[in-house]
């Protein structure tokens, strides 16, 4: 399974109250859908911190870092490279 | 004074009511508490901005008249009488309205108007130093039943374009930066961090200064604790 994948998984399974037609695409914007929040993206840290055994600072938790999955699987992508 | 002593008894009884004595006495007392101050250049607002598209909701600024006559019901007692005392100070409120209820509002002072009443004492906390044409956003709270429905940003944006058409150009704010639902706020929100303070507190005395790092620093142990305060405190 791959990281995006994972991501997928959860969001879909955890931060989606509402009952969507499609599935999320890598690209879905989730902040302007309101998927991720504030309450959410707690959710969602503590989850990748946890899965992926990384450490997000305070200056990577930016929008731009978790507009999308593709772009929160590129975070981890750099934060595991490190 | 009676009135201040009415807003602690009931607020009182409502943390008790509540049990969240040990939350409360946390904001009262602690050491070395990094808070980042926030600017927000009216001016780069999207001019299409649309914050009412939660069509169930009304986006209004409440007045002291509106309490007085409870054209609009605010849940919490300590919430309305500590709103008597803000509006006495010329402070200003805006509000989200669901079925005649307050389920979340923000408080704002504005220059000069708030000045020639009180400066918010927040203000000599954080090192800001405000002008004519700007404001000072503070004290939102969601109502706990209506959070996790993005509400606050919608909220925030509600006053900002309110004062941008009455031709204000900067809102200033805070956020503390062990609460993640608010720095994550702050930052959809796209305001512009200034240079972070590090503030001890005893109750009324407050001792701010300086903090020369970038970026905050979240642990994951702080993370569960700033779930409660979240989308209270901007």
């Amino acid at each position: 399974m791959s990281n995006k994948e994972i991501i997928k998984e959860f969001i879909s399974h955890e931060l989606l109250h509402d009952s969507r037609e499609t599935p999320l695409n890598d690209e879905d914007q989730l902040i302007e859908l309101g998927i991720i929040d504030s309450l959410g993206i707690m959710t969602l840290l503590t989850f990748v911190e946890d899965r992926f055994s990384l450490q997000i600072s305070g200056d990577d938790l930016i929008p731009e870092n978790f507009g999308s999955i593709a772009a929160i699987s590129d975070l981890i992508e750099r934060q595991l490279n490190r | 004074m009676f009135e201040k002593i009415k807003v602690i008894f009931h607020r009182s009884r409502e943390i008790l009511t509540e049990g969240i004595l040990g939350a409360e006495i946390q904001k009262q007392i602690f050491w070395n508490k990094i808070a980042t101050p926030v600017e927000m250049d009216l001016c780069t607002l999207p001019p299409n901005i649309n914050i009412y598209q939660h069509t169930e909701y009304k986006f209004v600024e409440l007045k002291l008249a509106d309490l007085q006559t409870e054209k609009w019901v605010v849940p919490l007692s300590s919430r309305r009488m500590k709103a008597f005392q803000f509006f006495k100070k010329g402070w200003r409120n805006f509000a989200i309205i669901k079925d005649s209820t307050v389920v979340g509002d923000v408080w704002c002072v504005t220059f000069p108007r708030g000045l020639a009443y009180h400066m918010h004492p927040d203000l000599k906390m954080l090192g800001i130093q405000y002008k004519e044409g700007e404001a000072y956003g503070f004290d939102m709270l969601i109502d706990p039943a209506y959070r996790g429905k993005n509400l606050a940003v919608p909220l925030h944006r509600h006053l900002q374009v309110s004062l941008k058409n009455e031709g204000f150009t900067k809102v200033y704010g805070y956020y503390w930066n062990d609460n993640l639902p608010a720095l994550w706020m702050h930052r959809m929100i796209k305001f512009h961090e200034l240079p972070k303070r590090r503030v001890s507190r005893f109750f009324a005395i407050i001792y701010a200064r300086f903090l020369n790092q970038t970026g905050p620093s979240i642990q994951a142990s702080q993370k569960s604790a700033s779930r409660d305060s979240s989308e209270d405190k901007s």
